[in-house]
């Protein structure tokens, strides 16, 4: 008689699901998305190649009279100086012909800060994209090369590259230390700090 | 009393039940959710000012493969917190690899290498084909993956121009070395901020 109590005790009795654990992991794992979460930010990009027979030739390619190359230097007295706030001076071809110097300027709008090219002679900027032009013009042929020295500041570099596009140049290479010359001379290339 | 028993008893079977399955159904959606949508390519963007270029295209980010290097300002104000709790360290070259600063050049160039893998895809790209061979006699191929270079608008120009140097080539060593060790990246993409359509 008891036993056939106990049998349908066990029918009647509900199975149920202990929920409260598995709702306490699935909040977790929402909340932990929840946080991670970055929306996707959009950005430009500019895309170039590296030459690919590095380590074939150690002669160093010069620049042909027809091509352009942008010198970008900065004065010994601004070394010191934040990136920024450097003042940047532009020679063209190998040349010591300066097209002139440009300070940054760091302007605050609505808590935003960006990059301006404030002028000195103003024309600066303008008279590196008119060679750039010329040179475009004279020989569709002609390549772009960029030489920045290691302190310049990064902006100015992709200001220039930014020139060289409009300008429609396709063929724009960055000059860098040549790697005979760091195995020769035993250059600190682990610093670019040190490197004038 | 037998009608006052009979009514505690009616109150006390009369469980509150709350139906869990809707809400369960809603939490399991919106994981389902934040999975989809939790983009983790973007876990190696540092935060950084990038430079202006209007001429740049516009970055999809098609390419899942790519590798990310972000190069960032130390004397940023949002970096000051790092450097204080000793994330960011000014003795180390300011390069950030999946959210760590690298030791220094040559720990970057072994991280690229590995993750360059330049050997693996051997019919891709043959105009790249370096004319140079293994021991063995196997061709080497540079690497078919982009290089995103990420650099701070106000960082020097220097870092980027040493990680151009590095993607080919290993310092004080031979060229059988290099072609062993050094990441054999052609591909670099500079990123600038987003060009606003015109």
């Amino acid at each position: 008689m008891g036993k056939r109590n106990s049998a349908e005790d066990a029918i009647k009795e509900e199975v149920k699901l202990e929920l409260t654990p598995m709702i306490d992991v699935t909040f977790l794992i929402l909340i932990f998305f929840m946080c991670t979460l970055k929306f996707k930010t959009l950005e430009g990009k500019l895309v170039s190649y590296l030459p690919t027979d590095k380590g074939l030739s150690t002669a160093q390619a010069a620049i042909e009279f027809e091509d352009a190359e942008i010198i970008m230097k900065i004065p010994q007295a601004d070394w010191d100086k934040a990136p920024m706030a450097r003042e940047v001076i532009f020679l063209k071809n190998g040349s010591n012909t300066p097209f002139g110097r440009s300070r940054s300027m760091i302007m605050a709008d609505e808590g935003r800060t960006f990059v301006g090219f404030d002028l000195d002679p103003p024309s600066t900027l303008d008279d590196v994209m008119t060679f750039l032009r010329e040179v475009r013009k004279n020989s569709p042929e002609s390549k772009a090369k960029i030489n920045a020295y290691a302190r310049t500041p990064h902006a100015y570099v992709v200001h220039v590259l930014n020139m060289m596009i409009e300008a429609e140049f396709t063929d724009i290479s960055y000059s860098g230390i040549p790697t005979y010359l760091i195995k020769r001379l035993n250059l600190p290339v682990d610093d670019p700090q040190r490197i004038k | 009393m037998a009608k006052k028993d009979r009514k505690r008893r009616s109150v006390d079977e009369y469980e509150l039940d709350i139906n869990l399955t809707p809400m369960i159904d809603v939490v399991f959606n919106l994981i389902i959710f934040f999975m989809v949508i939790t983009d983790m390519t973007q876990k190696d963007l540092e935060y950084l000012v990038l430079p202006k270029a209007d001429k740049a295209d516009v970055d999809e980010g098609e390419d899942k493969d790519r590798i990310i290097i972000n190069i960032v300002n130390l004397d940023s104000p949002g970096n000051a917190k790092r450097l204080e709790l000793g994330e960011l360290d000014r003795n180390k070259p300011p390069i950030m690899i999946g959210g760590r600063q690298v030791e220094d050049l040559a720990q970057m160039r072994r991280w690229l290498r590995v993750r360059a893998n330049p050997q693996r895809f051997p019919d891709v790209q043959p105009h790249l084909y370096l004319g140079q061979k293994w021991a063995n006699g196997n061709k080497i191929y540079p690497s078919i993956k982009p290089l995103l270079v990420r650099c701070d608008h106000g960082q020097i120009f220097g870092w980027v121009q040493a990680i151009m140097q590095y993607c080919t080539f290993v310092p004080g060593a031979d060229q059988a070395t290099e072609l062993l060790e050094s990441p054999l990246i052609y591909k670099l993409e500079i990123a600038v901020k987003e060009p606003v359509a015109q």
